[in-house]
């Protein structure tokens, strides 16, 4: 955590509202992208987004500088979205609701504007479409452990603070996810 | 061979391989254990061209706009979430965390009853007189004076209207908000406050350059030195604000300021990233009158080749200049 981060903090704990809003803005890209990785779809992930930082809002002074503040954010990330899954998961069972993706982009995936060549990025977007697909066979952990591992460069360790569980765990979670994963994928390409 | 693991044991171990994570026994297991073993061999390639798909799926990267829309939101509703009355929720949480609906509800009665005894014995009706008192400060429109200021209170919603037939009275709670109005230079801490507020949050780009304006007419002229909160502030327009006139302004006050690394690495940053070539003339010229150790020199290097013609140049002449004082000065290095 560097200087800055811990001074903002401290100001946002006696209730200064400018610094706060420059926490946000640290960290919400970041925020935005993990939530979106957890619930596979964009509109859940912006509706989670205010619940996560009203949260962050309310729990911040109780945060103790124990831990990076980005292990905290985090683990308050993947709870709002696990809660938001298992939330989903009661409401598509009562109401027969069809699994709901983005509309114009089922993968959570987006090749970047300015890319030169579309057949590149059309197979990037292929990929990134089957690559979100094999995730959605994944439990919730093991998803999580996924995600904190290969798309934002987490260690064993820190993954294990943000779950609040055992590095053997975390380790176990990731050989599970990345079998599933391997099988997913071929699958896919299989067919 | 003996010290040959089994292929569970190994295979649990295999996602990190390419990592640093593993132990260097680990390591040792696992190569021994390849050598030998064509099906842990496979499983290893396997995992690698997962790993590597992964890269090459381009990720979701949400864009500006977004993150400002998201943010807008968040604002309103942290405002909306301040005004609400917590208390109740809590006060339910600890009472009925654990009681069953028939307990909550003699509980809930019996909470009334003594709320109802207790409100009439210390909320006795307000007297007339003190009534004007509260009603001459807090009448919608009408402005109570502050130092060097005001405070102009109007009204924001009304709650409540009730109308008593017997009396023909109407009773009316609404809430107010109170517009502030304060006159002063940067040393007044609400004036600075109010500076860097705007900074971070305002929505309109007119009132956040002014706000940039502001400091740089008049903070940087005061004797008092840095502020911690206004520089900071300043820095986070120069490297986030969605207006370019508004990064523009904020590197042309930071220029004038002292650069301590703060403000170093953020000129560094934005002379590498920012899109507008204005505001990264303004980066290169400030980091040019500072100076730079030998590592964050190569920040030039890099300059060489910008797209605008200008920032190309001052960075050939800046490195040139710093090739000049290495050679009269080789100790420095």
């Amino acid at each position: 955590m560097d200087e800055r981060e811990t001074r903002l903090i401290r100001r946002a704990q006696e209730g200064d509202g400018a610094a706060f809003e420059a926490l946000v803005q640290m960290h919400d890209r970041q925020v935005l992208k993990l939530a979106r990785q957890m619930l596979n779809n964009l509109e859940d992930a912006q509706d989670v987004y205010q619940d996560i930082f009203i949260k962050v809002f309310r729990k911040l002074p109780s945060f103790r500088f124990e831990s990076e503040f980005s292990t905290w954010l985090y683990r308050i990330v993947i709870n709002q979205c696990l809660n938001y899954r298992q939330w989903r998961r009661r409401r598509r069972f009562l109401s027969f609701d069809s699994p709901k993706d983005d509309e114009e982009n089922p993968t959570g995936y987006l090749p970047k504007d300015n890319t030169p060549d579309p057949e590149k990025a059309a197979l990037s977007m292929e990929l990134g479409r089957e690559i979100a697909l094999a995730m959605e066979s994944l439990s919730d952990k093991q998803r999580a452990v996924f995600v904190l591992r290969h798309f934002h460069d987490q260690k064993l360790q820190d993954i294990a603070k943000t779950l609040g569980c055992a590095e053997g765990t975390v380790k176990n979670y990731l050989f599970r996810a990345t079998q599933q994963m391997q099988k997913k994928l071929r699958e896919y390409r299989q067919a | 061979m003996s010290s040959m693991k089994n292929c569970h044991y190994i295979q649990t171990l295999l996602p990190l391989f390419d990592s640093d994570e593993l132990t260097a026994i680990e390591k040792r297991q696992i190569d021994d254990h390849l050598t030998a073993c064509n099906r842990c061999r496979d499983e290893l390639a396997s995992i690698r061209a997962l790993l590597a798909d992964l890269r090459r799926a381009d990720a979701f990267e949400p864009n500006a706009a977004m993150l400002a829309d998201l943010r807008r939101g968040l604002r309103r509703r942290l405002r909306q979430d301040s005004l609400r009355p917590r208390w109740p929720e809590k006060l339910g949480e600890l009472l009925f965390g654990h009681f069953r609906p028939v307990v909550q509800l003699g509980f809930t009665a019996a909470m009334l009853l003594i709320g109802v005894i207790v409100g009439r014995q210390f909320f006795a009706p307000v007297s007339p007189a003190e009534k004007i008192e509260v009603l001459s400060y807090l009448t919608p429109g009408k402005p109570v004076a502050i130092p060097n200021g005001y405070l102009a209170p109007s009204l924001a919603k009304v709650q409540m209207i009730s109308i008593d037939p017997a009396t023909r009275e109407v009773q009316v709670r609404y809430s107010i908000v109170n517009d502030v109005q304060v006159r002063g230079n940067v040393e007044n801490p609400l004036i600075r406050q109010a500076l860097s507020y705007a900074l971070y949050a305002e929505d309109q780009p007119s009132l956040r350059l002014r706000a940039v304006k502001a400091i740089g007419e008049t903070y940087v002229s005061t004797p008092s030195g840095q502020d911690d909160e206004i520089t900071e502030a300043l820095v986070h327009a120069l490297e986030n604000d969605s207006n370019a006139g508004v990064r523009l302004k904020a590197a042309q006050v930071l220029k004038q300021l002292p650069l301590n690394n703060l403000v170093k690495n953020t000129l560094i940053r934005v002379l590498m990233r920012d899109e507008n070539s204005a505001v990264r003339i303004q980066a290169i010229e400030a980091l040019g009158r500072s100076n730079l150790t030998q590592d964050e020199q190569a920040v030039f290097h890099t300059a060489t080749s910008d797209t605008n013609e200008y920032v190309r140049l001052q960075a050939k002449r800046l490195l040139g200049g710093q090739l000049e004082k290495t050679m009269n000065n080789p100790n420095k290095l």
